[in-house]
């Protein structure tokens, strides 16, 4: 095996290997010396807000149940051998999966056996044995997921923020659909979505820990079954993806104070978001933007917090993909309304006074500093990658931004993306 | 490159009656420093130990607000800083964290962060922004309706509140069955001089570790003793030992009705083993068997063949001896659940375990283990809660040992394990509902 690449980070001290399978499979893996646990995911570009897509036999557009995604990942997991977790389990290695909006993540993690942990997943990926009755056996399982998330009042609020922030877009539909949606599922319509969406060239995999790169891409070439590549799939998105739905959106639960979240969401002239400006710099400018605005060191925080508006359970993120882009603060708090009344003022007169080079280069540094860090665990090493690659990205390419990113890109990213126009609030108030 | 991996706590010195320990090691791109205090828990004084660390997170005579430590934090590449209360068994914990990148990786000068970020800490410690020779009023009220506010919340995330109140409920009467933040009503008569003085008692009088982990030079350690006599001079309060949960006659069943759309069932027993004895490797066993992942009895039986959860697994809080099998199912089921799960248990006591579920249990228990010398935060929580319960295993010897446990001595055990109560949050309509 020596038809692969790696790069060395000097700067940060970590090795990234990379290796393309005939069939497309983009292959990485990033060696850390001394860590105990080996980590390995594939990932799949198909997510909750694939419902729609041109099949690949007839050239037709095909409608698929909500929550089709998440239902495919619980499934795979059951093979002819019954299931895969026992045999993760019978080598010390515990497996897991999620549904993301746009990419599915199948991975494990393990002490010893990796070439066996690895052979196993790559199979059970590939090689789905649904049938009838284990479709009707999942729908009660994932039924008792469904009712435990909506019970879950942060998984409400920020839902509820999401339908408030999109009018047509499919980011503000649950993960794992609702009851109704996943009764109509059949095992055609998981077969179907896996021969679309399961093929290597739409996938991609990387492996993290102290492993021997060589031996890890003989594996993979060696359980790769296809070894042809296939042209990228079509997903069908509806009509005016980025209108914004509405300011506020309220629901009572059994939690014991109000639960809030605000955000703005991206909005763009063009089909996608990154042809306005790509998507890594766009996360990193609006990330260091939110810090400067409402993160711990800001006037606003301190304001919100001396008044007993919020407490600590406040956070705030940034997400992004090609169809979507929000940002969120939330927490809890005993007066919602007021918090976004604060938060529309503060951002009013963030905008007249803009960024100085001061805090922008302060902020700019822990961000870098913040990045570094995450490669102390090899699980966010796996999911920092696998998300800056759906994002056509290579993860380490942060360094860089971080390091180049100026003071004007961020300008113009608070002009664009804190439009009050855009912004709305979602709140889970006590019973 | 010649790199250090052996990741075992070494006890470097002891100052002022302080513990300073090392874990070195190069691995990690952060260094991680942790203050530990601790106290008996009590009704008492709960609420005040769990409010101060609250006041001072607040700020330090050299940062004396918010702004000013997030300023320093963001300063310092983005370091962390927290602080808290927490309870391991008869025990309250205050802690305090820093971590911060190793100075390499961010292109800052050699111990340039190091020096900033542990006088930043035990600053925060040592040293609080004061009025009038006490804390500040208003710190300590917002402080208190915050903690409050934490007090209420715990309902919040039912998965975890059925199996801590499961827990406390097992030890009705004792201090464990006390809240790590005490009572609203405790907090509510708290004001700023007795916090101060609360204060002085922690830093003057309880017990103290440090535990410094990551790449640190023999010059760091000796300035980190310089920064020690910040410290008052300290004498050692008197702390009593942790006990084991003793059972009760017979078993209990308490619902407790909320509007929620799931039942979460948990159910406690009292293992009625020593953390510090050789038989808690056996109860370490069985609980992986019973319900340690997705290997075990309680997953395979309640999710998988049944599908009657999403979630089915077991718990063991070492310190109190005590042990909770929770999952989350529909109201109709909850007898049929309750059924499986007993029977599980009479299975592994009958030795109804097969070479997999031994197997896949240990391999998942030594995973486990050498996980923890994968993160910092875990390395120094393993060997102080080892210092807690009075034994000294570093973890390589653990899963040397656990690796002997027989089939047998696990059927043993849970010949030794007791049923002490049911324990459920059952939906009901609003107007049925407390």
């Amino acid at each position: 095996m020596n038809n692969y690449k790696k790069i060395y980070y000097d700067n940060i001290g970590e090795e990234l290997y990379i290796f393309e399978h005939d069939s497309g499979l983009k292959c990485f893996i990033i060696k850390k010396p001394g860590y105990s646990k080996k980590h390995a995911a594939i990932a799949a570009r198909f997510g909750s807000v694939n419902t729609s897509f041109i099949d690949p036999l007839n050239n037709d557009i095909l409608d698929v149940p909500a929550g089709v995604a998440h239902f495919l990942e619980h499934k795979l997991f059951e093979q002819e051998y019954r299931s895969v977790m026992d045999k993760f389990s019978q080598l010390g290695a515990s497996p897991n999966a999620y549904t993301g909006f746009t990419n599915t993540v199948y991975l494990f993690s393990c002490n010893d056996n990796f070439k066996q942990c690895l052979e196993l997943l790559l199979n059970f990926v590939q090689n789905p044995f649904i049938t009838d009755e284990s479709v009707e056996k999942e729908k009660g399982i994932i039924g008792q997921e469904i009712d435990m998330y909506q019970d879950d009042g942060y998984w409400r609020c920020y839902f509820n923020l999401l339908k408030c922030l999109y009018k047509n877009n499919p980011v503000s539909i649950d993960i794992a659909g609702t009851k109704e949606s996943i009764s109509n599922i059949t095992k055609e319509v998981l077969y179907t979505c896996h021969n679309t969406f399961y093929h290597p060239s739409n996938m991609m995999f990387i492996a993290v820990g102290d492993v021997v790169p060589e031996e890890v891409f003989e594996t993979l070439d060696k359980n790769i079954v296809a070894r042809e590549k296939k042209p990228q799939i079509q997903t069908v998105f509806p009509e005016k993806l980025f209108d914004f739905n509405c300011r506020l959106l309220t629901q009572k639960l059994s939690v014991s104070m109000p639960i809030f979240m605000i955000g703005f969401s991206d909005f763009s002239e063009k089909k996608y978001l990154h042809e306005d400006i790509h998507l890594l710099n766009r996360e990193a400018g609006i990330k260091i933007l939110l810090e400067i605005i409402a993160g711990r060191s800001s006037d606003f925080y301190e304001q919100l917090y001396s008044k007993g508006l919020i407490n600590s359970s406040y956070t705030m993120e940034y997400t992004c993909e090609d169809i979507f882009g929000f940002s969120i603060i939330g927490g809890e708090s005993t007066n919602p309304s007021e918090v976004m009344k604060m938060f529309e003022e503060h951002i009013n007169e963030v905008k007249q006074k803009g960024i100085s080079e001061n805090e922008f280069d302060r902020v700019r540094k822990a961000l870098y500093g913040r990045f570094v860090k995450q490669f102390n665990n090899v699980e966010k090493i796996s999911h920092g990658f696998i998300t800056a690659y759906f994002k056509n990205s290579n993860m380490f390419n942060n360094l860089q931004i971080y390091d180049t990113i100026n003071i004007n890109d961020v300008n113009q990213l608070l002009d664009k993306h804190f439009n009050l126009d855009r912004l709305s609030m979602s709140v889970v108030e006590p019973l | 490159m010649n790199m250090n991996f052996e990741e075992v706590s070494k006890k470097i010195y002891d100052l002022n009656n302080i513990e300073v320990n090392l874990l070195q090691t190069d691995k990690f791109k952060t260094n991680t420093i942790m203050i530990f205090f601790h106290d008996d828990l009590s009704k008492d004084t709960a609420s005040i130990n769990a409010l101060v660390p609250a006041v001072l997170r607040r700020g330090s005579v050299l940062h004396p607000t918010f702004k000013d430590i997030s300023l320093k934090l963001q300063q310092l590449y983005g370091a962390s800083f927290d602080c808290g209360a927490a309870k391991k068994g008869d025990k309250q914990i205050i802690y305090f964290y820093i971590d911060y990148p190793y100075e390499k990786y961010v292109n800052a000068e050699d111990g340039s962060i190091y020096r900033d970020a542990a006088n930043l800490l035990i600053n925060l410690v040592t040293s609080p922004v004061l009025e009038n020779g006490i804390f500040k009023n208003d710190y300590v009220m917002q402080e208190k309706d915050i903690l409050i506010q934490l007090i209420k919340s715990r309902i919040n995330d039912k998965m975890q509140y059925a199996a801590d109140r499961c827990f406390e409920l097992l030890c009705d009467g004792e201090p464990y069955s006390i809240c790590e933040y005490g009572t609203e009503e405790s907090v509510k008569e708290i004001v700023a001089q007795n916090a101060y003085n609360k204060f002085r008692e922690i830093v003057e009088s309880y017990p103290c570790s440090i535990y410094l982990c990551g790449r640190y030079t023999n010059e760091q350690l000796d300035a980190m003793k310089e920064m020690i006599n910040l410290f008052p001079k300290r004498r050692l309060k008197l702390v009593l030992e942790n006990q084991i949960a003793k059972p009760s006659t017979e078993c209990r069943t308490i619902n407790e009705p909320m509007n929620v759309n799931q039942t979460k069932l948990s159910i406690g027993y009292y293992t009625q083993t020593e953390p510090s004895s050789s038989e808690y490797l056996s109860l370490v066993l069985l609980n992986s068997v019973f319900g340690g992942g997705i290997h075990s009895k309680l997953f395979q039986n309640v999710r998988e063949k049944e599908g009657l959860a999403y979630y089915a697994f077991s718990r063991i809080d070492r310190f109190k001896g005590l042990m909770v099998a929770s999952c989350g199912i529909d109201a109709s089921n909850t007898q049929k659940v309750i059924n499986i799960v007993d029977k599980q248990i009479d299975d592994i006591i009958n030795g109804n375990i097969s070479d997999y579920e031994m197997e896949a249990s240990l391999k998942s228990v030594i995973s486990s283990l050498n996980y923890i010398k994968d993160s910092q935060f875990s390395l120094c929580d393993y060997y102080y809660s080892q210092k807690i319960t009075g034994s000294c295993l570093p973890i390589q010897e653990f899963s040397e040992k656990i690796k002997n446990v027989s089939k047998q001595q696990v059927s043993e055990i849970a010949k030794k394990i007791k049923k002490g109560l049911i324990y459920s949050i059952t939906p009901c309509k609003k107007e049925e509902c407390q």
